[in-house]
């Protein structure tokens, strides 16, 4: 006969097992505030307030067989975020959540929970997510795959561990995101990305090239040695990719392993810069650049009907030309070569691919 | 820093071999050199567009027919020349900017015949190089083009001032585009910036990436239009390239397609290209006016 305390024993044990790893289940899950009332005391706590990687609020809950009120739970937790969840970042400030960042319901179960997980999958409450996890042990270690079985309300259908939700991008990142897709995939046909909503390994052939993550609304890039830098500009970027490049080229036995440092930004002092001259032999290099501007009449003759979509996109030469001449120019320095200080974002170089 | 004159020998000494062997199966002496080598920059306004693939390839296409061919891997960022000829050198661009070796150190032979200075393993971007490192690349480049007879370029896309610095100091500047409406404006926005610099090489294009033939020309016919009304700019054609999926999926480290393939449609139209290239190059052989590659550069640093 099953007693009383023995459920909420049950409950218990699973997350305090979870609650450490929530990073496990998806990256950068972080746990900020355990037991949340979001019924009034009328079903029991919610297990906990978790931040995402984009910032925004989860409501983590346990699910083990034969908990009556799991149900209840779960629909009152999509309630109150549905109702007060755009309030958290300021009610709860320690959560340092993102305003304005749509929340989810999270629930996780594992063996103990197949037949409560498998009974919420077919629950349509948008902003629901239920996943499993399951443990194993490979020569004596413990470890275990999160299978998704509902993804932003909608039951996924294989409900296999290989099916992880797909990778989220930042809006304001998305053109880089596609880019440095397009960039890796020209390192070699055989790359590929795999990963979490919020982390992607970047492998070839199984090994590691290296990591891109949001964290905090912003894209990370992280090589295979361990080097993080921000994806903020073009320039970042291309960084990224090299540090691929020559990773794969250590791989492939075609370069050296030395990966190159690459950071440690020198400070910069403009160099030149002058005022415009009527006569362009005196005009420095970089005041040709910033005041050379394509005319609507140039596009659409370069494009004729079809390039009236398109001005806008090749607008961004001639327009952020005055961005690379206004930002800051190298001056005396010897080049870096080891990557101690942090990389300097948005500097004055610029491609337009 | 390597005093480049003890080493000089070394590539004199590879290249007395090789002309050897051309007399001997030529029958003629190699022509003396007048002037400096023909200069070629390989640039884009957008990136991707085949800069590398075509500097490469052409480099090797001008090997076979007898001359001696350096490429330049400028691209700071992303430096790939290397890894397109398959060879992994000790010294690159950044050992050589930093004054730590000299050209001639720094220079490798590739297993098709090119020579090459690679691109700058470990320089994070172009944004690093300042006035000091181009002079150097500016004194390497004058070396080079002393003892090759082409020096090609493999230029950074896009319009910072060192990548300008480097394309302003060719006599050819060979801009790499492709069909598609946002390169061809990039493009356009190069040549542009190119025209409204006092002095600028001349402007070849090649149309690479062409899914169907004669869309090169019909491309190239809109952009010289276009620089001519807008930039007061004339434009070469040097050429199409097709799209091919051999090159899509050729693999770093394999032989490039000029060597492998030489005979496939592709490798074709390089060739046709390289025809083009040496009319332009014999035609407008530089008048010592313009000082040669390393005033060039040097002229250009000063406006910086
Ligand atoms: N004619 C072609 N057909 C098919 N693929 C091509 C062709 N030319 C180039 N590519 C592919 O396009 C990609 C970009 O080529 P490449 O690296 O030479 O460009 P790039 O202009 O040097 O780029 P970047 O600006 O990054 O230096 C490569 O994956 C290459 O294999
Ligand atoms: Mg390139």
């Amino acid at each position: 006969m099953i007693r009383g305390p023995v459920l909420p024993q049950l409950r218990a044990s699973v997350w305090a097992r979870l609650a450490p790893q929530l990073d496990a289940l998806e990256h950068g899950l972080c746990l900020v505030l355990e037991g949340v009332d979001c019924s009034a005391g009328q079903f029991g706590l919610v297990e906990g307030l978790a931040r995402d990687a984009m910032g925004a609020p989860v409501l983590v809950l346990v699910a083990v067989d034969g908990d009556g009120l799991l149900t209840a739970r779960v629909h009152a937790a999509c309630e109150f975020l549905a109702r007060v969840g755009g309030a958290l970042a300021a009610a709860v400030p320690e959560a340092e959540l993102i305003a304005g960042a749509a929340g989810r319901v999270l629930v996780v179960g594992t063996d103990s929970g197949a037949a409560a997980l498998e009974l919420l999958c077919r629950l349509p409450l948008p902003g629901l997510e239920v996943c499993r996890v399951e443990t194993f042990r490979v020569a004596g270690s413990e470890r275990s795959v999160v299978r998704w079985l509902v993804e932003r309300g909608a039951a996924v259908s294989t409900g296999r561990a290989d099916r992880t939700p797909s990778f989220e991008v930042p809006v304001r990142c998305r053109a880089d995101w596609d880019e440095l897709q397009q960039q890796c995939s020209r390192i070699d046909p055989d790359v590929r990305w795999d990963g979490d909503r919020f982390s992607q390994r970047l492998t070839w052939n199984g090994r590691l090239l290296g990591r891109i993550e949001t964290n905090r609304a912003q894209l990370w890039g992280h090589d295979a040695a361990g080097f993080s830098l921000p994806l903020a500009s073009d320039l970042d970027r291309r960084r990224f990719v090299d540090r691929m490049l020559r990773r794969f080229a250590h791989l492939v036995g075609i370069a050296d392993g030395a990966a190159g440092a690459i950071g440690n930004d020198m400070d910069v002092d403009a160099v030149g810069g002058g005022a415009t001259s009527a006569a362009a032999a005196d005009e420095t290099l970089r005041t040709t650049l910033s005041t050379t501007r394509l005319s609507a009449e140039e596009y659409s003759a370069l494009g004729g009907p079809t390039a009236v979509g398109s001005a806008e996109e090749g607008g961004s030469v001639a327009d952020d030309v005055a961005r690379i001449v206004t930002a800051d120019q190298p001056v005396q320095g010897s080049l870096s070569r080891t990557g101690s200080s942090p990389p300097r974002v948005g500097n004055g170089t610029h491609r337009t691919d | 820093m390597v005093d480049q004159e003890t080493l000089e020998p070394d590539l004199n000494a590879i290249d007395a071999g090789r002309s050897l062997l051309r007399r001997l199966f030529r029958g003629a002496a190699p022509e003396p050199r007048t002037g400096e080598a023909a200069v070629l920059a390989f640039a884009s306004g957008k990136g991707g567009t085949g800069k590398s693939f075509l500097a490469t390839n052409c480099a090797i296409g001008l090997h076979a027919a007898g001359k001696r061919v350096v490429v330049v891997d400028c691209d700071f960022g992303l430096a790939n020349a290397h890894l397109l000829f398959g060879v992994n050198p000790r010294f690159t661009m950044l050992h050589l900017l930093d004054g730590a070796v000299s050209a001639a150190q720094a220079l490798v032979a590739t297993p098709h015949g090119p020579n090459l200075i690679a691109g700058g393993s470990g320089i994070a971007s172009l944004a690093e190089l300042d006035a000091r490192h181009m002079q150097v690349l500016a004194k390497a480049l004058h070396w080079l083009a002393g003892c090759h007879d082409y020096v090609l370029l493999d230029c950074p896309a896009g319009l910072a001032p060192q990548s300008m610095i480097t394309v302003l100091a060719a006599q050819h500047a060979v801009v790499v585009t492709n069909p598609e409406i946002a390169a061809l404006t990039d493009a356009y926005a190069l040549i542009k910036c190119l025209a409204r610099q006092p002095a600028h090489p001349q402007v070849q294009l090649v149309v690479n990436r062409v899914t169907t033939p004669g869309l090169g020309k019909a491309t190239f016919d809109r952009l010289a239009d276009v620089s001519r009304r807008f930039a007061r700019c004339d434009i070469h054609y040097l050429g199409e390239v097709p799209e091919d999926s051999a090159v899509t999926h050729r693999r770093l480290g394999q032989a490039p397609l000029l060597a492998s393939l030489p005979a496939c449609p592709t490798s074709q139209a390089i060739q046709s290209i390289l025809r083009n290239v040496e009319w332009q190059v014999q035609s407008r052989r530089p008048t010592d006016a313009s000082g040669g590659v390393e005033a060039r550069m040097l002229a250009q640093i000063r406006r910086w």
